[in-house]
């Protein structure tokens, strides 16, 4: 008798799906997490052909992106728990499945989940909900018109948000679209949080710029230097940002931060040094999207060099290198460096691999602790994607795109 | 097959023969039963070897066609180096806008030898242009009942952005925030700086397309280009070309060298404005107005900041965009086009480059150009741009308005 039990958690949608070995039988469950979801019986002739029709939907669910949770950390937590009462163990933190919230393009600006929490927006103090959720501050054109609103200034309505009741439990929290007309600097925003830092004494996961492509695009977000939002808030474990125009992480250093992801359709390489540089000894999930030249992304291969080596972060056990237009080269690299030994994930998904990178991949150790390989969205051709899926990985090659060749070639999944 | 009906109009074509413009222009003239356009090739009209009065005069004695209506239509000079090299020459004879242009004299202009994607003397090849179709326009005063499609010298400014953006401006139709006469990269900074804007597109003055067009990002730390320019050679060597594929540069040194070249020519600036997106590209749309009604139109989607479709960038879903984005506001996008191509009230056939923000907000003229009517596969009621045109040939035409009213009588076909 074992049961398997498997998450799929993106910004839009949380569900699980589990098997059941019952000899020559098996039952699946599946549903939204949080829910007990729905649950079928199938019955074989024999245990072998179950087994065998049971291992294929695994591969299916795997192949799509689903992880199977006794993978990872805080299995005793089940996901649909409330991660603020961390009732199974007060020192296990957040569960790692939630470092990953942008797994697809449609996930941009689609955050429906954070932390395992709904998200919910929050505008006024009659916003705020029983229960718990996570709260995202946006601001829109629409919030212009309202009456008796504040305008749509975010400044405004974040203030509000740190004065409420709801700050004080936030465990995690969301920053939406600040600027409705024209792009505008994150800096006051890094500054409010920063003053107010008192208000959110439990603030473990920030996702900083939450932000549709209609409401702005990727490359048009201003951000700003993030270190002071990781010095302001020392239980921090998770910080994801969208847009690298202008970030920074200068002298960046946090003791508790588990997970980065920076989104972006174009980071600086000076900016990955920075993050290099910085001193996070408990990282164990680097996201990195590094998008395309056109739009900043002047980030080389050598630029990877501390990352690939494996001392920047020692705890690493996911390293995202995605939306990248160097992902063949990456993918020639990393498989003799040292960090592919160390991590148990490696996504090079978003990108522009080819089956001259998916070749490269190939010779991943197999001995080592690399278990997940994700390279969905990207240009292997059918017959390539035939000899990866020989690889003893977990592995994602949905989203097969077609090279115009009039059109210059691939693309990384997001740009502008 | 529509009824043939007695020609009343005899069309002249200035043109290069050889471009499909012309080609695809006699095809909709024959498809509705119209007498073909006798055509006057740039080059005999810039050798001299014919005029537009004598074409005009003999065509009516030949023709039969005193009773007609006499209607000239300029095409596109493009595609044929002798044109473009006799233009340049002709340029060489007077005074351009730019004072600081690269100049070459007429008979070094005439010894040029054809340099695929040379971006060569272009601000004297417009005053070349300038000068030809002054000339075009003088010639039409002297016959009543000669009429011009689209009005030389309307064309002229539709060749000149900032008079063309300051056409607009005027009108009230929303453009692009402009920088004026800039001198040169460091005028630029130092105005972008006062402006807080780190966003521009800096184009040639008189560029058409993708030509000499630059992107341009800076902020405190970084400095960035995307354009199809590629710079070759160095001092006076120096020469700069249009490539099919965007390049991108980091290099402040590489970005003052092409920047002020452009500003010698006459650079115009706009303010880089952010673009709607359909299926993860961003896009503008081109839509031509013909009689002054939106006819054709075309998404022009991209990966990058630059969206001209011979850049190898792909065309969009139409239908699925007004889907998106509500008939409304589409119709309101139309009446914006109709009402930028009022602007230009002589000429019966314009083609606007018209950008949407994001959630589709805030369409804003880009460009008007005057031969933007080369979209081959797009029709609207069952018609491409020339055929629409031809269409118009129950022509009514009032020459004392001020817009030359065509009725657009014809059922769609085919």
């Amino acid at each position: 008798m074992s049961r398997r039990e498997f998450h799929f958690i993106s910004g839009a949608s949380s569900k699980f799906w589990a098997i059941e070995m019952k000899g020559d039988s098996f039952d699946v469950t599946y549903g939204k997490i949080g829910t007990s979801g729905t649950a079928q019986t199938k019955s074989f002739g024999d245990a072998v052909a179950a087994q065998k029709a049971g291992d294929k939907l695994v591969l299916e669910k795997t192949s799509k992106g689903y992880v199977e949770i006794g993978n990872a950390r805080n299995t005793t937590v089940s996901v649909a728990s409330d991660p603020s009462t961390g009732t199974s163990g007060a020192s296990a933190g957040l569960n790692e499945l939630y470092f990953s919230t942008t797994q697809n393009v449609a996930d941009i600006g689609n955050l429906k989940t954070f932390i395992g929490l709904k998200l919910a927006d929050y505008k006024s103090p009659k916003s705020i909900k029983k229960g718990n959720y996570a709260y995202k501050v946006s601001v829109s054109y629409e919030d212009e018109d309202e009456e008796d609103g504040d305008g749509g200034d975010f400044i405004k309505r974040l203030t509000s948000f740190l004065d409420s009741a709801a700050a004080t439990d936030a465990q995690g929290f969301v920053v939406g679209n600040w600027s409705v007309e024209g792009p505008e600097t994150a800096q006051p925003i890094v500054d409010l949080f920063v003053s107010k830092k008192d208000r959110l004494p439990n603030l473990a996961a920030l996702f900083f710029g939450e932000i549709a492509q209609e409401e702005c695009e990727i490359s048009w977000i201003e951000n700003c230097n993030m270190t002071p939002i990781l010095d302001a808030f020392p239980k921090l474990e998770l910080l994801r940002v969208r847009g690298a125009t202008n970030l920074e992480f200068l002298k960046a250093g946090h003791k508790s931060l588990r997970a980065l992801g920076v989104e972006s359709g174009g980071l600086a390489r000076e900016v990955v040094a920075q993050i290099c540089k910085a001193d996070f000894p408990n990282l164990e999930y680097l996201e990195l999207w590094l998008g395309t030249n056109e739009y900043g992304g002047t980030t080389q291969v050598n630029d990877l060099t501390p990352i690939m080596k494996g001392t920047a972060f020692p705890k690493l056990k996911y390293l995202g290198l995605r939306n990248s237009e160097i992902t063949d080269e990456i993918a020639g690299v990393i498989i003799n460096s040292p960090i592919v030994r160390q991590i148990e994930t490696l996504d090079l998904s978003l990108g522009t691999l080819t089956d001259e990178g998916a070749k490269a991949l190939m010779k991943l150790p197999q001995d080592a602790k690399l278990k997940r390989l994700d390279l969905h969205r990207h240009f292997v051709s059918t017959a390539m994607m035939k000899q990866l899926k020989t690889l003893p990985f977990s592995l994602n090659v949905s989203d097969q795109e077609e090279a115009d060749e009039d059109e210059g070639g691939r693309f990384v999944a997001v740009s502008e | 097959m529509p009824t043939p009906r007695t020609p009343f109009i005899q069309t002249i074509l200035i043109g290069n023969p050889a471009n499909r413009r012309v080609l695809f222009f006699q095809q909709a003239l024959q498809r509705f039963g119209l007498e073909p356009a006798v055509v006057i090739p740039y080059v005999d009209l810039l050798r001299g070897t014919l005029t537009l009065t004598e074409t005009i005069e003999s065509t009516i004695v030949e023709k039969r066609a005193s009773d007609r209506k006499i209607v000239v239509r300029i095409e596109s000079p493009g595609e044929d180096f002798e044109v473009e090299r006799r233009l340049i020459a002709l340029g060489a004879e007077t005074q351009s806008p730019s004072k600081t242009h690269l100049r070459i004299s007429k008979h070094g202009a005439l010894r040029l030898r054809q340099d695929q994607g040379r971006i060569a003397y272009p601000a004297q090849w417009f005053a070349g242009y300038r000068t030809l179709m002054a000339e075009v326009s003088q010639c039409l005063k002297q016959f009543p009942k000669a009429i011009a499609f689209k009005d030389p010298m309307e064309i002229i400014t539709m060749f000149d952005k900032p008079t063309c953006h300051q056409w607009l401006a005027q009108a009230e139709v929303p453009v692009p925030n402009a920088i004026l006469d800039v001198e040169s990269f460091d005028d630029l900074r130092e105005r972008m700086r006062s402006l807080l804007w780190n966003r521009v597109f800096v184009k040639l003055a008189n560029g058409s397309s993708a030509s000499g067009v630059i992107a341009l990002y800076v902020d405190g730390k970084t400095i960035r280009a995307v354009t199809p320019m590629e710079c070759v050679g160095s001092g006076a060597r120096t020469r700069f070309y249009n490539n099919l594929k965007l390049r991108v540069y980091h290099r402040p040194r590489e970005i003052r060298l092409a920047i002020d070249f452009l500003c010698r020519e006459r650079a115009h600036v706009e303010q880089w404005l952010p673009k709607a997106q359909q299926s993860g590209r961003n896009f503008d749309l081109r839509i031509v107005t013909i009689a002054g009604s939106a006819c054709q139109t075309v998404v022009r989607t991209s990966h990058g900041p630059i969206t001209n479709l011979h850049l190898g960038n792909r065309r969009g879903d139409l239908a699925k965009l007004i889907e998106q984005m509500g008939i409304e506001r589409w119709q309101s996008v139309l009446k914006l086009a109709e009402r930028a191509a009022e602007t230009f009230p002589r000429s019966q056939c314009v083609g606007l480059d018209i950008l949407l923000g994001p959630s589709f907000r805030n369409p804003t003229v880009l460009e008007v150009n005057a031969f933007g009517d080369l979209l081959p596969g797009i029709t609207h009621n069952g018609l491409n741009t020339y055929e629409t045109q031809a269409s118009g040939a129950d022509w009514t035409l009032c020459q004392h308005t001020r817009r030359t009213t065509l009725l657009l009588g014809n059922k769609p076909i085919g």
